[in-house]
């Protein structure tokens, strides 16, 4: 082969030359190289780029928001979390197979049991509210007496500075019952003070019932729960009859629920088990002087009626 | 001082130019584009010339840039530019005659356009019915100019490839274009 028509070296191949001259005109002729359309790359990859830093900009911000919003720290005590953080307005719910714990540095800690559902009402640092749907918490509260708050169906549980269970079944009907310190139920006016190794329950459209101590006479127990529901003499009558001295509580609670024609021997029960003071008068009592009341509950030897008002006036109306 | 240069020179071999032209490009550089369609249009057009009729060349020759300029984005090696868009330039002329009847009109445009020489054509023609190795290579050299070493750079092929594709090829086209002026 001749170099030529490699290379176009050497000597010419004249009949090379002569195919060379009669194929030209139909060779590629030079003209202005064509204008390309932008490539969709030179915007589109710097567009995603940016949208992608922006995006990964505002997911850095959202999640410092939400690292420093106040929230419940959640942690698994039992089957897999779907989430670790429970801010105001969420919700948890535990199956039949997982328990949830939360936590707040500076309020306390709660632990759901199965089948449970709780969402956060509030997080302000003067109340921490949570509510109960239904299930049962465990709870174990440090924050100061009157911030800590636990909406049931059918009552508030107002934190006083104590560990407690609450139970809400389906009906919404709950239960509270104290281990440490001291809660509060509270609905419509309504208000009991359950102590520690005391319980109450509370129903929707009743409210709080009267507290009792657990250990109380089963008799009592059963009255107070049929009174809670009816309101009837004969429950009166067998409060009355079976209450031990430390039961005191549940005739105090008693006597501001009863009817005002019972107010007398529920009154005349009570002082049989505490020491009355000077101040109060049977009279006074039956008119429903709550001064009066109120000295009855300093005679508990459960702490004075003004600590109790305390809690009340830092409790968000 | 010697890495600057040694860079330099690292640079200026082909396929490491030819891989940046292409990296510049892929990063939307109209102007790196423009230099590989300069670099490489007669091979383009020489693939197309020796599969498809003269008056549609040169339009596919746009179709094919097009083409790879779009999609410049999915060639991983720079270097393997050239033989990517050979096959690209043989995919479309496939195309063409899959989608195309064997007898098209004829519009104004091809009309206004100067005809080439009949007896271009004509050699063309005869080019075109040599075996698929041979056509390309004889029209990549004797149409649009490229030099042996050039064909094997553009195509891909080895050298010792193109070459014995020239000297088979051009020895048939001989006969073929003997034979037919005995006719």
């Amino acid at each position: 082969m001749s170099e030529y028509l490699w290379d176009k070296s050497g000597e010419p191949d004249p009949e090379i030359q002569k195919l060379e001259e009669l194929l030209a005109p139909l060779a590629h002729r030079a003209g202005k190289t064509p204008k390309w359309p932008a490539l969709r790359r030179s915007w589109v990859y710097p567009a995603l780029a940016i949208a992608a830093s922006v995006i990964v900009m505002l997911g850095a911000v959202w999640m410092v928001v939400e690292r420093t919003r106040p929230a419940w720290r959640v942690a698994s005590l039992q089957g897999t979390p779907s989430v670790t953080r429970l801010a105001k307005g969420e919700s948890l719910r535990t199956d039949a197979h997982s328990r949830a714990r939360l936590n707040m540095q500076d309020v306390g800690e709660v632990e759901l049991e199965p089948n449970s559902r709780l969402s956060v009402i509030s997080v302000r640092p003067e109340e921490q509210r949570l509510a109960l749907e239904s299930g049962t918490i465990h709870a174990l509260i440090w924050a100061p007496p009157g911030r800590f708050y636990v909406n049931t169906p059918s009552a508030q549980a107002v934190d006083l500075g104590c560990q407690y269970t609450l139970h809400v079944d389906s009906s919404g009907a709950g239960l509270v019952q104290v281990s440490v310190g001291w809660v509060a139920f509270e609905s419509n006016g309504y208000e009991s003070f359950i102590p520690a190794t005391a319980a109450c329950v509370t129903r929707p459209g009743k409210g709080p019932g009267i507290p009792y101590y657990e250990d109380a006479p089963r008799p009592l127990i059963e009255a107070v729960h049929h009174f809670d529901v009816y309101g009837d003499a004969g429950s009166i009558s067998t409060v009355l009859a079976d209450a031990r001295t430390r039961d005191a509580i549940s005739i105090w609670h008693l006597l501001r629920r009863v009817p005002v024609q019972d107010r007398g021997r529920v009154y005349d029960r009570l002082a049989q088990l505490i020491t009355v003071p000077s101040s109060v008068t049977h009279d006074g009592i039956e008119a429903g002087d709550t001064k009066m009341i109120d000295s009855l509950w300093d005679t508990l030897d459960l702490g004075n009626t003004s600590w109790w008002r305390m809690w009340k006036s830092r409790a968000p109306k | 001082m010697e890495n600057v240069i040694a860079l330099y020179a690292l640079s200026d071999r082909p396929e490491h130019r030819e891989r940046s032209l292409v990296e510049q490009a892929r990063d939307g550089s109209r102007v790196a584009f423009g230099e590989l369609y300069q670099q490489h249009v007669r091979m383009v057009h020489g693939l197309l010339l020796a599969r498809v009729p003269h008056s549609e060349v040169d339009d596919m020759v746009q179709d094919v840039f097009l083409l790879a300029f779009r999609r410049l984005s999915s060639l991983k090696d720079g270097a393997a530019f050239p033989g990517w868009l050979a096959t690209i330039a043989r995919n479309l002329s496939v195309d063409y005659h899959r989608r195309t009847p064997k007898t098209a009109e004829i519009d104004e445009s091809m009309l206004r356009q100067m005809p080439p020489p009949p007896e271009a054509l004509g050699v063309l023609e005869t080019i075109r019915n040599l075996p698929d190795a041979y056509r390309e290579t004889l029209v990549l050299r004797l149409v649009e100019g490229l030099t042996g070493p050039e064909i094997a750079t553009q195509t891909g092929l080895t050298p010792d490839s193109v070459r014995v594709n020239l000297h088979r090829g051009m020895k048939m086209l001989r006969e073929k274009l003997e034979g037919r002026a005995a006719l």
